[in-house]
């Protein structure tokens, strides 16, 4: 077991480095900002249910999420260099890649059976299934794929219509949408520059969207069978 | 995540606001995370002791600590001295003992300084226990050894 632990010696200055910085750092204020970010990109998706806060598939939560992240980034499981990203970004990065890994392995035993696998269990036989997205991969035909974009496109465009509507009465929201279309620009910084704002205002406004966002987003996901709330 | 990207698409403008309104940047005051948490049914405060609690003991306990490292390298070296075949040096009576570390001695080199406290030993006023410990500690260097060295 402890031959596990052990440390490339070449690398102690690395790890000397990364540890001292890893000390010195807030971890409960860290630990705050990586669970909310975990939690909107989870309500985003509409993997996280807003009664039990379990994530789909049901065994797991954002807490969860973020204790592998930081107990992995503490024990120096998972290899980052200092000089080359700072730790905020990656460890966003990471609740990513743990959150996607995580959803995607138990949408993965969501299995579906072929209509005679009764018979062929019945006769001895090894079953066979298939997952949900081969599933997609034999039974969709082109006609059909075309459709589902179409559908896709329309939803897209609803969206956007409904959300339009739903800030028609905040200026300052369609203001920031308004900014935000032309420019591409996303960091609060150079948004509340371009606006010629602050920054604490950008983010009152950016709290405000959210909220129309996710109403916008609880409506679509109402409307979508389960299979397609997983990863966009 | 928040790279200028061009939008051309309706579903660019809904992934681009997604993107703005889902990150959460080192910038903004702590108070304000913490309300946005309450407002979505979490408790920060619980969350903030749970995690720091949590980095606390992680912290202590990881291998890049340079002390656990220490530890570890210990706990490699011991298990190693303990490899070495202890039951036959027991076995050896105390000319046996100072022979083979003599002898061991002979094979690692006389110019090793790391052996220099063993070399100006008076082995036969050394008790059983100092010389197997001795020469276990010897038996020890001699098995780090590049068999290259010698020849």
């Amino acid at each position: 077991m402890e031959e596990d632990l052990v440390i490339d010696r070449g690398d102690a200055n690395l790890n000397t480095e990364l540890f001292q910085q890893l000390q010195t750092q807030n971890w409960e204020d860290i630990s705050k900002r990586l669970m909310l970010y975990a939690i909107k990109r989870a309500q985003r998706y509409g993997w996280i249910d807003s009664d039990t806060k379990l994530l789909y598939g049901g065994d797991f939560t954002v807490d969860d999420v973020v204790q592998e992240v930081v107990l992995k980034t503490l024990s120096g499981e998972w290899n980052r260099i200092p000089s080359e990203i700072s730790l905020f970004p990656w460890l966003k990065y990471r609740v990513n890649s743990v959150m996607d890994h995580w959803i995607n392995s138990k949408f993965r035993k969501h299995e579906i059976p072929f209509a005679d696998e009764d018979l062929n269990e019945e006769a001895g036989e090894k079953s066979d299934s298939i997952e949900v997205e081969d599933a997609e991969d034999i039974y969709a035909t082109e006609p059909e794929v075309e459709l589902l974009d179409k559908e896709k496109a329309q939803e897209i465009s609803a969206e956007v219509s409904h959300l339009f509507e739903a800030i028609s009465g905040d200026p300052e929201l369609e203001q920031l949408v308004d900014n935000i279309m032309r420019t591409g620009e996303k960091r609060p910084r150079y948004v509340a520059e371009g606006m010629g704002t602050t920054v604490s205002d950008i983010n009152n406004r950016k709290k405000r969207l959210y909220r129309h966002l996710r109403q916008l987003n609880a409506q679509v996901n109402e409307r979508q069978p389960d299979e397609q709330k997983t990863l966009n | 995540m928040n790279k200028k990207r061009s939008i051309e698409t309706e579903q660019d403008l809904i992934n681009a606001l997604e993107e703005f309104v889902c990150d959460v940047s080192e910038d903004e005051p702590i108070e304000s995370i913490d309300a946005e948490l309450q407002s979505l049914g979490y408790d920060p405060d619980e969350i903030g002791t749970k995690f720091h609690e949590l980095a606390l003991q992680a912290l202590a306990d990881s291998p890049l600590n340079w002390r656990n490292r220490a530890r570890i390298e210990l706990a490699g070296a011991r298990d190693k001295l303990e490899r070495i075949n202890k039951p036959d040096l027991n076995a050896l009576d105390l000319p046996g003992l100072i022979d083979a570390l003599r002898q061991a001695l002979r094979k690692l080199g006389y110019s090793n300084p790391s052996l220099a406290p063993a070399q100006f030993r008076n082995f036969e006023q050394a008790t059983k226990s100092d010389l197997v410990s001795l020469l276990l500690q010897v038996e020890y260097l001699s098995s780090g050894r590049d068999p290259e060295e010698d020849n």
